[in-house]
């Protein structure tokens, strides 16, 4: 099937007093047309900034590039930022994670409404129409009261509620790709629930691709076809989403599986130690100086991603990476 | 409705605050160094002598307990009615009046050249941050700041009067003996806000909520004007409004260097003449026009940031 988006070797460099810091390395994947790819992984993996980078929201000043990105096999220039703008809220959209921040707090929720609808490269809609298509997203969200909430300002209305009207925003525009930068880190149980049931619904109802970043692996499993787990910058495993979280490979997927509360009374296992900062990054594989299953090669070499079993795809050598034929022992 | 309900509050305020400043006004006039029946003698061409300062300080009234003459003088200020000057007879109102308008003009037309000047030069060094329109922009502002109106307003004069003769010196005509005392004035407060409002810019640009516009592909000279520079002109508006009284206050020079017959001149001229009536009537009004300036740039912050409605 034909893929929707496509990142193929992206890696994102921090400029840094003249120097460039690795931040995300060699990304490659893809999403099917009406599919869900999670991307699951710890704080600073670079989950969101791949998401950012794929929208074209990085600032050309801090940031550096290399890969390709495109879109129905058509290449984006990601530092483009005037070409983006016309792809991004069209064919792309995307959820921000705290949503509270994410709306600007001296315009009205209508505003934020009338500007997306309104913006060049839309059909032409008048005031009275946009509120109308604007009230029909909002009930879509099962909000309600949708004309006031129309009037109401951000700080006057709950997260939840917020996160709901951030999807249907990126709904007004009915996209292809629906990009959900950690749609429910900042909401309670229940709302994320009620968000990740909302998603579902409208993959279903309109068939859009949907690519998810989270380290929630409930929202992950409930949503994901493929699911993808990063860790320091690099994609250690990808694919199906059953065969990843029911059997895990990588040793860092096992471990960050085997860290997920769960509601059972025996003691909950924690992977020691923590990511490697940024400019400290080796050449070896990040995951060494934590890893339980080790070796002496792995400290300067971390293999291409090398195929278990047909889409399912591993970086680690003890897991038969191979790199410049140094297998591992 | 909220809104009125805070300004009518806020106006009822305004009772005990004037009162205060009555008394303090009063006094301070009272406790200023120099004789004012001494000054009253020279200006009406009278050789000072025992007897003349004597008739004088009755016929002025000075020669009573202080607390009966602020009483007397409090009673017709209720009434707008702040007596006459001792200098030239003329009623303090209207003589305050009158300068009042001529001040308003010079602050008005100077804010105007401000405003015009100070938002596109703040948003073109936000834009351009750390190019070269925003290191001149920083050049001109450390000048701009750093220039006494003293100083800046003769080297203008010297310009273009003197040598170039397109404006008029001095005095009050037409609008061309506006353009150099606002642009005097107007100075110092472009280099303040064109500055104040690109760190504002540059700070509201890296906020969350432009992201997301971007994000939804709205246009980014759309999201500086709706997003950015709408956010950012809030602390611009507040610091604007505690300014303008300061503005209105601080003419004195620009007019004394421009002869405009505005306000502060008057204000210094009555100081050097020992009228008290016109000095405590300057100062009634100086803070009249401060409270009330307040009030309506609360009441502009309140409507442009909609946060704030709901702490009122």
């Amino acid at each position: 099937m034909e893929n929707i988006l496509e990142v193929e070797n992206l890696q994102i460099f921090l400029k840094k007093n003249r120097q460039k810091i690795n931040a995300v390395d060699q990304v490659t994947f893809g999403i099917e047309k009406g599919r869900t790819l999670g991307i699951i992984g710890e704080s600073g993996s670079g989950k969101s900034l791949t998401c950012m980078a794929v929208m074209g929201l990085l600032d050309r000043k801090m940031w550096q590039f290399e890969g390709n990105v495109s879109l129905q096999g058509k290449k984006l220039d990601i530092t483009k930022r005037k070409q983006m703008s016309q792809i991004c809220g069209n064919r792309m959209a995307l959820i921000m994670q705290n949503p509270m921040s994410a709306f600007n707090p001296v315009i009205t929720i209508g505003q934020h409404f009338y500007e997306t609808l309104g913006k060049p490269g839309l059909p032409k809609t008048g005031k009275e129409q946009m509120k109308k298509i604007a009230v029909e997203l909002l009930e879509k969200m099962y909000i309600r009261d949708p004309e006031s909430v129309l009037r109401s300002y951000a700080f006057q209305l709950s997260g939840g509620m917020l996160q709901r009207i951030m999807i249907a925003l990126a709904l007004a525009v009915q996209p292809d790709l629906l990009i959900a930068d950690e749609p429910t880190t900042a909401l309670d149980l229940s709302v994320q629930n009620e968000i990740v049931k909302i998603l579902k619904e409208l993959q279903r109802k309109y068939g859009m691709s949907i690519l998810i970043v989270s380290h929630d692996l409930g929202v992950i499993k409930e949503l994901a076809d493929e699911v993808a787990v990063m860790y320091a910058g690099n994609i250690v495993e990808k694919g199906s989403a059953k065969e990843i979280l029911l059997n895990p490979s990588h040793p860092y997927s096992k471990g960050l599986f085997c860290s997920r509360p769960a509601f059972s009374k025996e003691r909950l296992t924690v992977m020691e130690g923590q990511p490697p900062v940024l400019e400290e990054r080796g050449s070896g594989c990040g995951f060494y100086p934590r890893c339980p299953e080790k070796c002496e090669a792995c400290k300067a070499y971390f293999p291409d991603a090398c195929t278990v079993d047909r889409k399912h795809q591993i970086k680690c050598l003890k897991r038969g990476g191979d790199v410049n034929g140094i297998a591992g022992s | 409705m909220i809104l009125l309900k805070y300004a009518i509050k806020r106006l009822l305020l305004l009772i005990p605050i004037l009162f205060l400043v009555s008394v303090v006004a009063f006094g301070l006039v009272r406790m200023m160094p120099g004789s004012a029946e001494m000054a009253y003698l020279q200006a009406a061409g009278i050789p000072p002598s025992e007897a003349a300062l004597q008739s004088a300080s009755q016929e002025l009234g000075l020669d009573r307990p202080v607390y009966v003459q602020y009483l007397e003088w409090i009673q017709k200020a209720v009434r707008l009615d702040f007596g006459t000057s001792y200098i030239n007879n003329k009623e303090v109102k209207l003589e305050l009046l009158g300068a009042f308008k001529n001040t308003m003009q010079l602050a008005g037309c100077s804010t105007l050249i401000i405003l015009i000047i100070s938002i596109p030069m703040g948003v073109l060094s936000a834009v351009r941050v750390d190019k070269e329109l925003d290191n001149i922009n920083r050049i001109l502002a450390f000048l701009g700041s750093s220039m006494p109106s003293f100083w800046l307003g003769p080297l203008l004069v010297q310009l273009f009067c003197l040598r170039l003769g397109w404006l008029p010196v001095q005095g009050m005509g037409d609008w061309k003996n506006l353009i150099l005392p606002s642009i005097t004035m107007a100075v110092l407060y472009i280099a303040t806000y064109s500055r104040c409002l690109r760190n504002s810019l540059l700070e509201n640009i890296n906020k969350r909520f432009v992201t997301y516009s971007r994000a939804r592909g709205i246009p980014e000279k759309k999201i500086v004007m709706n997003h950015v520079l709408r956010t950012s002109l809030i602390p611009a508006v507040t610091t604007f409004g505690v300014n303008f009284g300061h503005m209105m206050a601080g003419t004195a020079v620009v007019e004394v260097l421009f002869s405009w017959p505005g306000l502060g001149r008057l204000c210094v001229s009555s100081v050097g003449s020992r009228d008290f009536p016109m000095i405590q009537g300057y100062i009634v009004v100086m803070a009249l026009v401060f409270i009330l300036v307040n009030l309506i740039t609360d009441l502009i912050t309140v409507a442009l940031d909609p946060r704030m409605r709901e702490s009122l």
